[in-house]
Formats: C-alpha cells, sequence, structure tokens
C-alpha cells in the first residue's frame, strides 16, 4: 500500500504538490493523470525518494521513501527523461543496477533482451528514441522492483512495443504482485491498462476511481424531442455538456445509464441511446468542471 | 573517509565505488600518463644525464655540477616542480566536477537518487574513487622516483632521501585531497558543473588573495603600521592558505641539502608549511564531513540550475568585489598619487567586477536591477574598509602615549655609528636558519625622561608631517626614506605600542639629537663603550681626510686606558659642541675589534671609526703620549684642487648622513678622486654618486673651503625642510682619494655658492639659504 497524506512540494515559491493525499492499493496498475505542471512527475519523484517533501508524508507499507534504502530497493523509477552513462551499452547499464537491486534478475534481463528488438552490447547513444526506451523499460523489468514507477513510459514505442510491454507489464502484477504507477498524457494507453486512475489537479488528486467506475459514471446521450427542449428542461440530470440543434439534443451527464435514461424517457423522446465515454473525454470534461482549459492537453 | 560500514550494504558501495572508478578511468589514465611524462621522468632523464664525474661516489658524496634537484627530498627537476604543481592544482577539480556531475544533470540525478542507497553512502562512493583515482598516480610516481633514486645513490650521494620523498608525497596527498574535497563539497552546493569550476577555484584559490589586497592597502595606507612580517599576513605564508600554492611554493622554501626534519623546522618558513600541511589535512577531513552534511540536505531539484542566489555565489561575489576593487583602487592611487583615488577605484573597481560576475554566474542580466541592492552591500563593505584604513583607523594613526604612562621606549636611530652586529668566532657576522642576521641590533632602548620626551615628539611631528600633507601624502615621498622612524614604547601598564614610518621630515627627524647626549644612548650605540678591553687589536688613526692611516697594536692595558679616555670624552661631549664647530676636528680612530676574542654579548657597530676633535682632550693625552698625533696631522697647503657638490632631491650625500645632521662619515664617504673629478673637465656626473660636482682649482677658494669645511655639523636646510649642505672632496697631494667633508651654505666662501649656482644654470632648482643651526 502507498500512501501520501498532506504531500507538498514547492519549487521556490510554486506549490508542485499542495497537501495531496491518496492512498493506492498493492499489485494493480495505477494510471496518474493531469494537466500539464499537475504535478504528476513530482509525485512520482516524491515516491521514487528522489525529491524529499516539504510537507507531509509519502510512505510505502507505512515506511517513509526517502533515504530509506530498504524501501527504495522495492521501487524503480524510470523518468520520462532517461539517463545512461556516456558510452555505455545495455550490459553495462544491466551490470550497474544488478549490484543496487535486491531484486535483480540477470536471467529475466536476458530473456527481455531476447523477447525486444534490441542489440545489448551496443551502446545506447547509438539507438533510437523508442529503442533507447526500450532499454530503459527492459533494465526497469529485469530489476523486479515491487513498485514500478513510469513516467510516460510509453512515449516513443510504436504500437507492437506497447503491446509488449503492456502485457508484461499485466504479468508482473499477476504473478508477482506488483504495484506499477504510470504517469501519462496519453489516455487511451491507460483506458486499456489501468485498473485505477487518479487525477491530479492543483497540486491535489481531483478524484481517484476504478477505471471502469469512472468509465461507467458518466454518459454520453443523444436523443431529440418535438417540440425541442431547453437545458432548464433537463433540470433534473447532473450536465456536463448540453448541445442542442434543432430537435436533436447531445448531452454528457454523470450518474448510472439506468437513472439517466429513466428521466429522459420520462420527458417522451422521439429517440434517446447511450454511448459510454472514453476516459480522455472523462478526463476533459472533470478538468472542465474545475475550470481547466483542455485545449491545453495532448492526445 | 567513509568506508563501507556508513553504508546500508557494503556491497552496494563497493558496487558503487566500482562504477564511479569505471567513468572516470579514462580520465586518470589521461592524468597519470601526464603526471608519468612530466615528473618523474623528468626526474629519470636528469638523473642519467649527470656525467660520471659529477657523481657523488667520487666527489665525497656530493653530486657535483650545477644543482639538478630541487625541494626539500631532492625529488624535483627545475621545471617539474612547477608542472607538477599545476596538475595537482587543476586535476582534482577536473575530477570532482566529473564524478559529482550528476548531481548536477536533472535526468542523471533521478537515476542516482532513486537508487536504494543512502546519500552519504552515494558521496562517499564517488569520493572514494575520485581519490583514489588521484592518488594511485601521485604513488606509483613517487615510488619512480623513489626507486630509481634508491638503484641511483652512487650518483645522488647525499642528494636522495627516501623519508624526504615520502613526505612531499604526503604533502601532494593532502593538498590533492583539499582541492578535491573542496571541489566535491561545492559540487554539492553548485546547480551546474561550470559553476562548480568557477566556485572551486575561488574557494581554493582565494584566501591569500583576499588577505594580500587587505594587507596592501593597510601596510601602504595606515600611517604609522608597522606591517605584518610574520604569520598568516607574511606574503610567503600566505600561499600556505591556498592549497593551490601550498605544495608549490613549499619546494622554494627548502633545498635538498637540508634534510634533517628538525633542523628544518627550526626554519620558520618551512614549519609554517608543515603546520600548514597539518592543518590543511585536518580541514579536508572536516570539509568531507561538511560535504556529506550538505549533500544529505541537497534539493535534487537544484539539478541544471545556475548558482545565482545561493550563500556559495554571494560569498564569491563579495571576495570578487572586495579584491578587484582594492585592486583597481590601488592602481588609480599609484597611477594619480592621490589617498582618495582609492576609495574611487574601489568603487569602480568594485562595481564592475561585481557586475561581470553576477552576470555571468546568473548567465545574463535578468537578475538586474534586484542585484543593484548586493552590489551596494559589497561594494560598500569595500569601500568601508578602505575608508577605516585611509582615516585612521579608529585612531590607530593618531595614538601616542602620554608621557607619563611610557616606562622606555625604542627607536631605530643609531647616531653615526650605525647597525650592532654579533660576531662568531672566526669573525662573520651571525646569520640565523632563516638567513637573518642573528642578534644584531638596529635600534636602542631609552629610559630617561629626556629623551623619552625627544622620541615622542618625534612621533607626535611625524604624524603631524604625515596627516598634515591629506591626499598630497605621495607614495614616492613616503617611500623615499632617509630615516623612516620605527618607535615602540613599553608601557607601564605592562603594554607595548609599535609604529613604523617610512619617512620623516629631516626637520623632525632633528629632534633626535637630543639623544646623542643621552648616556644611554653612547653606550648603546658608541663602539667606545660597547667593545672592551682586551676584544681590540689596537687602533688606526688617520687625518681628518681620513687619510695617512696608522695601525698600533695595543695591549690590554693599553687598550683600557684608551677606551677609559674616550668614554670620559665622549660622555662630556655635546653634540651642538661638535656640531657648530667649537672644537676643531683632529682626526680619526678607529677601533680595530679582535673578532675572535670578542665576549659572548659583545656587538661591535658596522662604523668603529671615531671621530677626534679639540675636545677630547682626555683621548689626545693618550695618542700624545703613544706617539699618534703627529700621524693625525694634516698639511693644507697639498690640498690642490677641490669638487663640490650641493644635496639636493637627486643627492642625497657622500655617506655622511645620520637622518639628523651631517657628519663627514668613513664608513661610506671616502671617494675616489676620479669618481668626481677628472682632468680636463671642470665637471663630471657619475651615477654611483648622483651629483654634479663643481671643480674648484684656485688655491685661495680652496683653501677657504678648506678652512670652512667641517667633519661634523647640522644639515643647512630650506624652507621646505630640504637639505642645502655642501659636500666637498679635497685632493691631498698625491692621495687618489679622501673622505668628502660638509660645508655649511652659511660658511660657504664668499663668490663660490655664487658660483656653483651658475654653474649649475637651471639644473639647480634650489636656491641658497642661510644655514639654520638646530643645535
Amino acid at each position: 500500500m502507498i500512501e501520501a497524506n498532506g504531500l507538498t512540494k514547492y519549487f521556490d515559491d510554486i506549490a508542485a504538490l499542495k497537501g495531496m493525499t491518496t492512498r493506492i492499493p498493492a499489485g494493480s496498475i495505477y494510471g496518474l493523470v493531469g494537466s500539464n505542471g499537475a504535478g504528476k512527475s513530482t509525485f512520482l519523484r516524491l515516491l521514487a525518494g528522489v525529491y524529499r517533501p516539504d510537507e507531509g508524508a509519502i510512505a510505502v507499507d507505512g515506511a517513509e521513501t526517502y533515504e530509506n534504502p530498504a524501501v527504495k530497493d522495492r521501487i524503480f523509477f524510470l523518468a520520462d527523461e532517461l539517463y545512461f552513462f556516456q558510452n555505455a551499452t545495455m550490459d553495462q547499464m544491466a551490470r550497474f543496477y544488478s549490484g543496487l537491486y535486491g531484486s535483480w534478475s540477470q536471467e529475466r534481463y536476458r530473456q527481455m533482451c531476447v523477447t525486444f528488438p534490441i542489440h545489448a552490447e551496443r551502446k545506447i547513444n547509438t539507438f533510437s528514441k523508442g529503442m533507447q526506451r526500450q532499454a530503459a523499460i527492459i533494465l526497469a523489468l529485469s530489476a523486479q522492483p515491487d513498485i514500478l514507477l513510469l513516467d510516460e513510459a510509453f512515449d516513443g514505442l510504436d504500437p507492437v512495443i506497447r503491446g509488449l510491454v503492456r502485457k508484461i507489464l499485466a504479468e508482473d502484477v499477476a504473478q508477482r504482485g506488483a504495484t506499477v504507477i504510470i504517469a501519462s498524457h496519453n489516455l487511451r494507453e491507460l483506458e486499456d491498462l489501468c485498473d485505477q486512475v487518479g487525477v491530479l489537479h492543483g497540486g491535489r488528486i481531483l478524484f481517484q476511481r476504478d477505471i471502469d467506475d469512472l468509465k461507467l459514471g458518466f454518459f454520453k446521450v443523444q436523443c431529440a424531442f418535438r417540440p425541442a427542449k431547453e437545458r432548464e428542461d433537463f433540470a433534473g440530470l447532473d450536465l456536463l455538456q448540453f448541445e442542442s440543434r434543432g430537435s436533436l439534443i447531445n448531452l454528457i451527464a454523470r450518474g448510472a445509464r439506468e437513472e439517466i435514461l429513466g428521466k429522459i424517457e420520462a420527458m417522451g423522446p422521439l429517440f434517446v441511446e447511450t454511448v459510454p465515454l472514453t476516459l480522455e473525454e472523462v478526463f476533459i470534461h472533470e478538468m472542465e468542471a474545475v475550470g481547466y482549459d483542455y485545449s491545453n492537453i495532448l492526445f | 573517509m567513509t568506508t563501507a560500514t556508513s553504508c546500508s550494504s557494503s556491497g552496494k558501495f563497493r558496487h558503487m565505488v566500482e562504477n564511479a572508478f569505471r567513468r572516470a578511468a579514462p580520465l586518470g589514465i589521461f592524468y597519470g600518463v601526464l603526471m608519468f611524462l612530466l615528473f618523474p621522468l623528468m626526474y629519470l632523464i636528469t638523473l642519467f644525464s649527470v656525467p660520471p664525474a659529477d657523481y657523488a661516489a667520487v666527489n665525497g658524496g656530493f653530486l657535483m655540477g650545477s644543482v639538478r634537484f630541487y625541494g626539500y627530498s631532492g625529488a624535483y627537476t627545475g621545471g617539474s616542480g612547477v608542472l607538477l604543481a599545476l596538475i595537482c592544482a587543476f586535476m582534482p577539480i577536473v575530477f570532482g566536477s566529473i564524478l559529482f556531475s550528476y548531481l548536477h544533470n536533472k535526468r542523471a540525478t533521478d537515476v542516482y537518487h532513486a537508487l536504494p542507497m543512502r546519500r552519504e553512502s552515494l558521496f562517499a562512493a564517488n569520493y572514494l574513487a575520485g581519490l583514489t583515482l588521484l592518488w594511485a598516480p601521485l604513488v606509483l610516481c613517487f615510488g619512480v622516483i623513489l626507486m630509481a633514486g634508491g638503484f641511483c645513490t652512487a650518483i645522488l650521494g647525499n642528494l636522495y632521501h627516501p623519508l624526504a620523498i615520502l613526505g612531499d608525497l604526503a604533502g601532494w596527498m593532502i593538498v590533492t585531497a583539499a582541492i578535491y574535497t573542496i571541489t566535491c563539497a561545492v559540487a554539492v552546493l553548485a546547480g551546474n558543473t561550470f559553476d562548480t569550476v568557477m566556485f572551486s577555484l575561488a574557494f581554493c584559490g582565494m584566501y591569500p588573495v583576499i588577505l594580500f589586497f587587505a594587507k596592501l592597502v593597510v601596510e601602504g595606507e595606515l600611517l604609522g603600521f608597522n606591517g605584518w612580517n610574520g604569520g598568516l599576513m607574511d606574503v610567503g605564508n600566505m600561499m600556505a592558505l591556498s592549497p593551490f600554492t601550498l605544495m608549490g611554493y613549499r619546494l622554494t622554501r627548502s633545498t635538498a641539502n637540508e634534510t634533517n626534519f628538525f633542523e628544518m623546522m627550526k626554519v620558520e618558513s618551512f614549519s609554517f608549511y608543515f603546520w600548514a600541511e597539518i592543518a590543511w589535512l585536518l580541514l579536508t577531513i572536516g570539509l568531507y564531513f561538511g560535504a556529506v552534511w550538505l549533500y544529505k540536505r541537497r534539493k535534487s531539484e537544484r539539478a541544471g540550475r545556475t548558482t545565482a542566489s545561493s550563500l556559495l555565489n554571494i560569498v564569491v561575489k563579495y571576495v570578487v568585489t572586495f579584491v578587484f576593487g582594492v585592486a583597481f583602487g590601488l592602481l588609480l592611487r599609484a597611477t594619480f598619487d592621490m589617498r582618495w583615488m582609492l576609495t574611487v577605484g574601489t568603487v569602480i573597481g568594485g562595481a564592475i567586477a561585481y557586475t561581470v560576475f553576477e552576470a555571468v554566474a546568473a548567465r545574463g542580466f535578468k537578475t538586474f536591477p534586484r542585484a543593484f541592492a548586493q552590489m551596494g552591500i559589497s561594494v560598500g563593505l569595500t569601500v568601508v574598509f578602505v575608508s577605516v584604513v585611509l582615516t585612521g583607523c579608529f585612531g590607530f594613526e593618531t595614538r601616542v602615549p602620554a608621557l607619563d604612562a611610557i616606562e622606555s621606549v625604542t627607536v631605530n636611530y643609531n647616531g653615526r655609528y650605525g647597525m650592532r652586529y654579533f660576531y662568531d668566532e672566526l669573525g662573520r657576522s651571525r646569520y640565523d636558519l632563516n638567513d637573518e642576521l642573528a642578534l644584531a641590533r638596529g635600534s636602542v632602548v631609552l629610559t630617561s625622561p629626556e629623551s623619552i620626551a625627544a622620541v615622542r615628539e618625534l612621533h607626535l611631528s611625524t604624524i603631524d608631517d604625515l596627516r598634515g600633507l591629506g591626499d598630497q601624502l605621495s607614495i614616492e615621498w613616503e617611500r623615499s626614506a632617509n630615516f623612516g622612524p620605527t618607535i615602540t614604547y613599553k608601557l607601564k601598564n605592562g603594554r607595548t605600542l609599535s609604529r613604523n614610518y617610512r619617512q620623516c621630515s629631516l626637520e623632525t627627524a632633528q629632534g633626535l639629537a637630543a639623544l646623542e647626549n643621552d648616556e644611554q644612548f653612547e653606550r648603546q650605540t658608541n663602539p667606545a663603550f660597547l667593545l672592551h678591553a682586551g676584544e681590540l687589536e689596537g687602533i688606526t688613526v688617520t687625518n681628518r681626510l681620513y687619510l695617512g692611516e696608522y695601525f698600533k697594536a695595543l695591549d690590554t692595558a693599553g687598550q683600557k686606558e684608551l677606551l677609559e679616555a674616550l668614554q670620559q670624552d665622549i660622555l662630556a661631549e655635546r653634540l651642538e659642541d661638535s656640531a657648530s664647530g667649537t672644537y676643531e676636528a683632529v682626526g680619526y680612530l678607529r677601533l680595530e675589534a679582535k673578532r675572535d676574542a670578542l665576549q659572548a654579548e659583545t656587538m661591535v657597530p658596522e662604523n668603529t671609526d671615531l671621530l677626534i676633535t679639540a675636545q677630547y682632550t682626555n683621548t689626545l693625552a693618550f695618542l700624545q703620549a703613544n706617539g699618534l698625533t703627529d700621524r693625525m696631522e694634516l698639511d693644507p697647503e697639498q690640498i690642490t684642487r677641490a669638487a663640490v657638490c650641493r644635496y639636493s632631491k637627486n643627492f642625497s650625500g657622500v655617506g655622511d648622513y645620520t637622518g639628523v645632521y651631517a657628519y663627514a662619515d668613513p664608513y661610506g664617504g671616502v671617494v675616489r678622486s676620479y669618481d668626481i673629478m677628472p682632468d680636463e673637465e671642470d665637471s663630471y656626473y657619475d651615477g654611483k654618486y648622483r651629483g654634479e660636482w663643481m671643480l674648484v682649482t684656485d688655491p685661495a677658494q680652496v683653501g677657504a673651503l678648506y678652512r670652512a669645511a667641517k667633519n661634523i655639523g647640522p644639515m643647512a636646510l630650506d624652507e621646505e625642510g630640504k637639505s642645502q649642505t655642501y659636500q666637498v672632496y679635497f685632493e691631498y697631494g698625491d692621495e687618489q682619494k679622501a673622505l668628502c667633508l660638509i660645508v655649511d651654505p652659511s660658511q660657504m666662501p664668499a663668490g663660490l655658492a655664487e658660483s656653483y649656482e651658475q654653474w649649475m644654470g637651471e639644473s639647480w632648482d634650489g636656491e641658497v639659504v642661510t644655514a639654520q643651526a638646530v643645535y
């Protein structure tokens, strides 16, 4: 169990995290989403023990991570910007990590080097961006950490490799009970991979839910009325969006599907149908609800 | 150093050390090869180029020929010591910057600080790897020299000292560790590698520079300040404050012939550097733990940032402002020769230095105009320092103890007999291990109220003279010293107060004439009191032109009789009588010390010629009884020609100047005729005597000049306090030399002074005035 209580981190006079409190259960894949500058990377660095919290605490199974080698031995942090020693090969990097992480598996490393299309004996600085990302992921997976922190981990990977990584991560969670935390803007990736998603905004967790609950808690409804209805006529629904074009109405509402449909059908529509929202749409609407301009968000 | 015991896991620590070692290994190889080529290889080449004829084995244990090896250990050739010092100064900074560069790279920091290691272990591992890479080549290179020297003792003989070589190795290890540790500590504080290098250079080298410029200002501008001649403020010892210069400078403090460590420790500069090495060793250990402490508190997010707002930056900025401000101030002070320009230069130089440094540290001018406030403070502090010195340092310049508070006073005035020295049994002046004259004495200690009052008056007048000049106090005037008083008061409360001036005016110095009548002064300066019966070979008598030397040996009884006679006459003599010409000069009597018979505490002045005047009745009676008065006689008819020269700003006389009165001093006043009056010319300029001499050949004028000439007299001063006294050389018979006598302007024969003026023409910038007798 990862617990953050009142976690606060300042950079000069700017607060990246402001009293963030969350609990992430072990043995799950947790997606951390948020707008630019929301504090996702900061949270991961605090959890990895790179940063020291200015206030509050972050702990794994009750033990704080900062300057705690025993806890950090269970955590591997893969940052968004990769670092390898100058002119190092994969094998040299593997030798470096192997002496530092207690659960490092050389066998798994060799296996990964076969699974991924990569030359372990070549210098990493000759690799493409995507291959460098693969190298970093191989090293991270070979360390076999209990907690794997991935910051924009799929950036630069081709679809085949993405699928491969997703599969390996899922196996790790299933077989070893590993916890994976992925911070990403690529919500489509998270949608297929994560068990739980937390949305960071303004230095705090805006909400955190199982991904299924999240997706099923919002519905896009298309319906038609004659005569046309106004927004006020749907006052009984928790509307996030409302658009009308003549008799055709598109709306997004929060709530259970049956409850929403029941209320609309009671108004005598010409037709009505519901479509579940993608994670991206949920994210955008939740962010709009707190006043964020989603045009900044990359997909 | 921290070892595996401080790590969470010794295996991880060892693994990290190995990793750091591998990362820096290419640099280590470069460093090792460079050191080998420039140090032991040079030693080997020099060693094997010694010709067999110069081998110590064939020269009684000493390597012959020009000195080929230097330093206490004799491990350095001409250039290798310098090159080794350069390598050992800069390579530790390179190692420290590279090994801790991960702190300055955000991506690398993410990797390193996420590793399951405590920060102190991480620091210790990288530190240890760097130190190993720094020390290993040093140990190997000194090992080569140790072995090569050991195999070649037939060549080196007494120049081979294994312990001294190991001692030097320890010294180099200490300085490299110190520089490296400073760099590591700076790397922890800095945000990027450029700043690490910049601040490491500053923190390793700034201390001597700060003290040097502070010393220049205080010693140059604080009137009366004695100066720092030892301890940390000594220019040489200051070098020990920087690990850059500690060992390099130590090499110049000793030679390979001085190998007994305990004997060498008696040499102040050597022992200072030894203790400096120990201090740096302790400081390095302290710095290591300081760096670890800082590292544990370092925020990882500092990686990649500039160090513009850190304490590190502020300290160096203030130092840079001080050093360049003061340096520019001193430059303007010297250029315009005005004291207030020191303040102006400090403001300008400090502001420029601050601006440039701020722009470099912040990579631009974005911190301006906010930085102006800091600039104001740093420049202001520097100006405060300079102003405190220029305004007399809180009354330091004007502090003179009250008469009734003084127990005794020491002043560096020695009258006409000069410095006194102790001699060894072979008659040589004694030198100590620091190459300083052992127990040489150039001052007198006086307790009589009259003498204390006279010295105190001199002190007060000197202060008035110098402070009265204000900004007109010229560097040239200050440094063209003829007599610079050094006065030390011993106060009744047990304290001392000491002041030193590079110059005082002639008028002021003449106040010391009163000391010449003090028995205490005579007993401390006059050879007739300092030498004892039994310590003389005999005496040499000459006439008043210091010609016609005649030596007479004296037995102890004769010596005793002579010295008693002289002492009676000297105590009866009043300087004002001698100087005013009341008593005619008869000749000179030189006490010939028998150096190997000198008693343990006997001091011998550099001048043992006593001027015998008609007032010395007891002495003349002794000379008469021994048939020596005839030897002092002089026939004025044999004086054929004379040469005249007046004191001027370019000519302060030939060996006849006590700073208080004019004195024809045989110690330095005998002039060869061809130096000043060659045939066929009526004048001659010789740089040696720095004066233009007017030749006088008219017998009447020569005779008149001789009658006016004195062997002792007052300095005649003009309104500006400059001397106007003439010095006259008389050609006597066939003699090619003679003592220059003095002629007061008021006694100059009619027409000769005008002739001199006319002859000097435009080259003369003074005027003839009537001498003012000061006694």
